[in-house]
């Protein structure tokens, strides 16, 4: 893929943005689930990450990627030595997974060729090790398999492939950032999935005249000419690399003060989120949005903007409340501020 | 409309196909491919035969529906490799392809992930081989895929159909009707090269967004496509009026590029294209345009919680209405009125989804013999054959050597009975609940609140489970299927907010329509059951006609029907004091009674799981 559309050159879905250039910076936040209808650029958001992000550099010869410093595990090659020792610069990895993948290729499986002229059991890597180090793409998420995002889930919380089948018994790493998208009107994911993802964002069709052709003015620009509509979108894509850059290298020194817990505490607890993770993911998030503002302290504006974001998949459903949850979000964040929070 | 109309009318429709050949021949990337409506016969033939010319050298290959992922991105050739002893990589379909197109028969068929590799393809260009590391292969390919689906059946998955930017049906026109017009390859290079000096203004652009919106397209996907289709259309008439002979000193002589402004001819060619056949709202018919009419009504609010109508209004709306109805020229008649009510409706289209869920889909290998039933699965078997290789080699050479027999017999690869693996499918069946709602005046309204409440309370528990919920509702004079079967929570809420209530109490025919459905779920292969809400006083026949005495008779001769399809049904009985009449009507179905003289959650829960106590 030469010429992906620019990221920087999408128009609006502010929301969508954050939450991919936030985990992007802090892949700890967990995986981003993107729910809305079709044709508004949540495919094309994410084909627009691998530019955007600097490039990484991969132990030579390496199946997996490994990182020359060892960050986020080695695998059994370069544990041993039989990697590198030179290094090579490759960009980050955004893979998709398609609908309807077996497991076999998923997690990767016995190398039939080597097992069959070498007499040799050796492991042929699958999709979670070619995502090691980025993004695995999941286009209708909502229908894939239960048993699939799980696993995928477990993987990337674990940032480990732990493969115990055909007589392999391979562990390799694989950090990753699952992204899912999908359509809610084709089916919803099984609650129990969805508070697993760090991050959920709601897209919808812009709503206005201008807006809506201003899409059509870009997406044509670029057809015609994807190389020079690039070149005109290098500086504002340049833009929000570096910023993600400095976030990341910001990221440890950003300090967490009482307020912003606090204040993410009581939101937490007038939405009546269920369990610690909510709570744990919001201070994550808004500290990269701290990062990614070039603040030193996380302060209760980085909490309440990415709180719709973090929360809205956790809220528990009521079905005869037809109040979506984005909007309950942002109610318990008007009654917070009316109710006297320290001030943003 | 005359015959004579009507002919012309096939004619042009036919001719709008040909055309769309030529444009995604010109500008692939732009258009993204075509969605064809056609069944297989002359006019196929001659349709690809057309497509075939346009692409001139470019590769045009067909892609099975049932293609594996590995023969569509590129793999290891395994039975070559075995031969060769050396890693033989064999390159993918979509990368032989490159450059041109892959044309997919039956494509309503098309497996999951092929569906899903073909879009990335499309979007990105490329394909991940099945090989170790991340290297990509090219596979820069436009897409034909034909849907042979009838109306009502599952058409092709969204994935790609959203992909495609033209939809065009074929329909024979007769052996009368004059020839197509025919697609000049050289006409179609010389377009090629024009493509570029066709510019859209802002003017352009404001058409198709405000025609989408009007016709309740909500992805601009389909603007966009409008928007490529009408400058390749732009260049193809140039190219006409240019002559087929490419110009030899293209710039100095024609006077550096001179620019190609898109016309409405064009913009009417892509809004038949890209636009109607997408609608979700039936345009007005052109007749009933009057300046004393008012506006078309806004997209109705329905995809969206947004209102639409007032931002999308335009100075341009009278353009886009113009130019829909010109487009609507081109197209079959009434076929945008078809397809709109049916993606209003939700069925067909949306209904798929699930069905392709449902299908038969690997999941593995079990050891087995293939001669007893499944279809052999080879790398399964040779991974179990794998382990023993170099034994199994040993022990043949030294038999062979003692033997005398000569090495070139003993095969490469040593695989026993043993060995032999078989594809397990797995057809889900999911449960699938219909529920018969009676809405009827007797079935007081406030109750129907209740009802709805409950239903959707059950239905957010039953996508737990991945279930299916479907709901039926009779009144008045007869039954209508509100929820088509679903596990979307959004849409059942869609739904029943429009559900009204009051009349008679037309049981057997919901009790039919509730039958039709189960039976139309059993073919997709889940498993219906029918749960029934009412009060149990029919007073309203299959006909429509009302009387207690025939109502009830009705509505019993319809539960034996049931009954004798074996389909599981339970009733619950909401009168107040419980009807003897819903006792009869379980006996003829052959199910359950239970009396909730108010059907809250809680009730309607405990009274499901009876159906539980006796599931599989």
């Amino acid at each position: 893929m030469a010429t992906p559309f620019p990221f920087a050159a999408l128009v609006g879905q502010d929301e969508m943005k954050r939450a991919l250039e936030i985990v992007a910076v802090d892949q700890g936040v967990g995986g981003v689930l993107i729910f809305g209808h079709r044709g508004t650029g949540k495919s094309t958001a994410v084909r627009a990450l691998p530019a955007l992000l600097p490039d990484i550099e991969v132990m030579e010869g390496c199946l997996y990627g490994c990182a020359p410093d060892g960050r986020g595990g080695r695998c059994e090659a370069c544990r041993d030595g039989h990697s590198g020792p030179g290094t090579d610069r490759a960009g980050v990895p955004v893979v998709d997974l398609p609908l309807g993948a077996t497991e076999d290729r998923v997690v990767g499986t016995l190398d039939l060729e080597r097992a069959l002229t070498e007499g040799v059991r050796s492991f042929e890597p699958g999709l979670l090790a070619q995502a090691h180090r980025g993004f695995l793409y999941v286009d209708e998420v909502n229908l894939l398999e239960d048993h699939l995002v799980d696993l995928l889930l477990d993987v990337a919380a674990s940032g480990e492939n732990v493969v115990e089948r055909e007589g392999l018994s391979v562990r390799h790493p694989a950090k990753f950032v699952l992204v899912g998208s999908g359509n809610p009107e084709e089916g919803e994911l099984r609650p129990q999935l969805l508070d697993r993802f760090g991050l959920s964002v709601e897209v919808t069709t812009p709503g206005d005249l201008e807006t809506r052709m201003e899409v059509l003015r870009r997406r044509d620009a670029y057809d015609r000419d994807p190389e020079d509509f690039v070149k005109r979108w290098a500086s504002a894509d340049g833009r929000i690399r570096a910023s993600i850059r400095r976030a990341r290298e910001r990221l440890g020194e950003v300090d967490v003060p009482e307020s912003a817990l606090e204040t993410a505490g009581r939101l937490c607890l007038s939405l009546g989120t269920d369990g610690l993770r909510g709570e744990l993911t919001l201070i994550r998030a808004a500290r990269a949005v701290a990062a990614l503002d070039g603040d030193d302290t996380v302060a209760d504006r980085h909490v309440l903007e990415v709180a719709p974001s973090a929360l809205r998949h956790r809220l528990r459903r009521d079905p005869l409340d037809d109040t979506g949850s984005g909007a309950r979000v942002a109610r318990a964040i008007e009654e917070l501020s009316a109710n006297g929070s320290p001030a943003a | 409309m005359n015959d004579d109309d009507r002919r012309a009318r096939a004619v042009a429709v036919r001719d709008l196909a040909w055309t769309a050949a030529a444009l995604v021949a010109i500008d692939p990337r732009g258009v993204g491919g075509i969605h064809l409506r056609a069944r297989p016969g002359p006019e196929l033939d001659a349709w690809t035969r057309a497509l075939a010319d346009a692409l001139g050298d470019r590769p045009l290959r067909r892609m099975p529906p049932h293609i594996d992922a590995g023969r569509l991105t590129g793999e290891l050739d395994l039975v070559g490799s075995l031969r060769e002893g050396r890693r033989i990589v064999r390159s993918g379909l979509l990368t032989d392809a490159s450059g041109g197109m892959v044309i997919v028969p039956m494509a309503e068929r098309l497996e999951r992930e092929a569906g899903a590799i073909l879009a990335e393809a499309l979007d990105t260009r490329r394909v991940l081989p099945r090989l170790p590391g991340l290297s990509y292969a090219p596979a820069d390919v436009a897409a034909v895929l034909i849907d042979e689906s009838r109306e009502d059946e599952a058409g092709l998955p969204d994935i790609v159909q959203e992909r495609m930017g033209c939809l065009v049906v074929l329909e024979p026109v007769g052996a009368a009707a004059p020839p197509p017009p025919a697609v000049d390859p050289a006409r179609v290079e010389v377009a090629r090269g024009l493509i570029r000096d066709v510019v859209a203004d802002d003017s352009d652009i404001e058409t198709f967004v405000v025609a989408a919106a009007r016709l309740g397209i909500d992805s601009l996907r389909a603007p966009i496509h409008a928007l490529q289709v009408a400058r390749a259309h732009r260049a193809w008439r140039a190219a006409a009026e240019a002559g087929t002979a490419p110009p030899v000193d293209s710039g100095a002589a024609e006077g550096a590029s001179t620019l190609l402004r898109i016309a409405d001819d064009d913009l009417a060619v892509a809004a038949a294209l890209a636009l109607l056949p997408r609608a979700t709202v039936a345009p007005e018919p052109p007749d009933a345009q009057d300046d004393s009419m008012p506006p078309p009504p806004p997209p109705p609010p329905s995809e969206s919680d947004r209102d639409d109508g007032d931002d999308l209004q335009g100075p341009s709306g009278p353009i886009a209405d113009q130019v829909v109805a010109a487009a609507e020229a081109h197209l079959p008649e009434g076929l945008v009125a078809r397809f709109a009510e049916a993606r209003a409706r939700g069925t067909g289209r949306k209904g798929a989804k699930l069905r392709q869920l449902m299908h038969g889909h690997r999941v593995g290998a079990r050891r087995g013999d293939p001669r007893r039933g499944g279809r052999v699965d080879l790398p399964a078997t040779l991974r179990a054959a794998a382990p023993w290789q170099r034994a199994r080699r040993d022990r043949a050479a030294k038999e062979g050597g003692a033997s005398g027999q000569e090495p070139a017999a003993t095969p490469t690869v040593h695989v026993r009975p043993s060995d032999l693996h078989v594809q397990e499918r797995v057809r889900r069946t999911a449960t699938a609940t219909v529920f018969v709602v009676d809405a009827s005046g007797s079935q007081a309204l406030n109750r129907l609140a209740e009802v709805k409440g409950a239903v959707e309370l059950f239905l957010g528990e039953s996508y737990v489970r991945r279930d299916q919920v479907s709901l039926v509702v009779f009144r008045d004079r007869g039954a209508e299927l509100v929820v088509p079967p679903t596990r979307s929570l959004v849409r059942v809420r869609r739904l029943l907010r429009g559900m009204a209530g009051g009349g008679g109490t037309p049981l057997a025919a919901g009790l039919q329509e509730a039958w039709k459905v189960a039976l139309r779920l059993e073919a997709s292969e889940a498993s219906p059951r029918i749960v029934l809400l009412s009060d149990g006083r029919p007073n309203v026949g299959i006909d429509g006609a009302g009387g207690r005495k025939r109502a009830r008779e009705d509505a019993l001769d319809m539960a034996r029907r049931i009954a004798a399809t074996g389909i599981p049904a339970l009733i619950l009985d909401s009168s107040a004091r419980g009807e003897r009449f819903a006792t009869e009507l379980a006996q003829a179905l052959n199910g359950t009674v239970a009396h909730l003289p108010r059907p809250d959650a809680q009730g309607l829960r405990r009274a499901l799981d009876l159906f539980g106590a006796d599931a599989p």
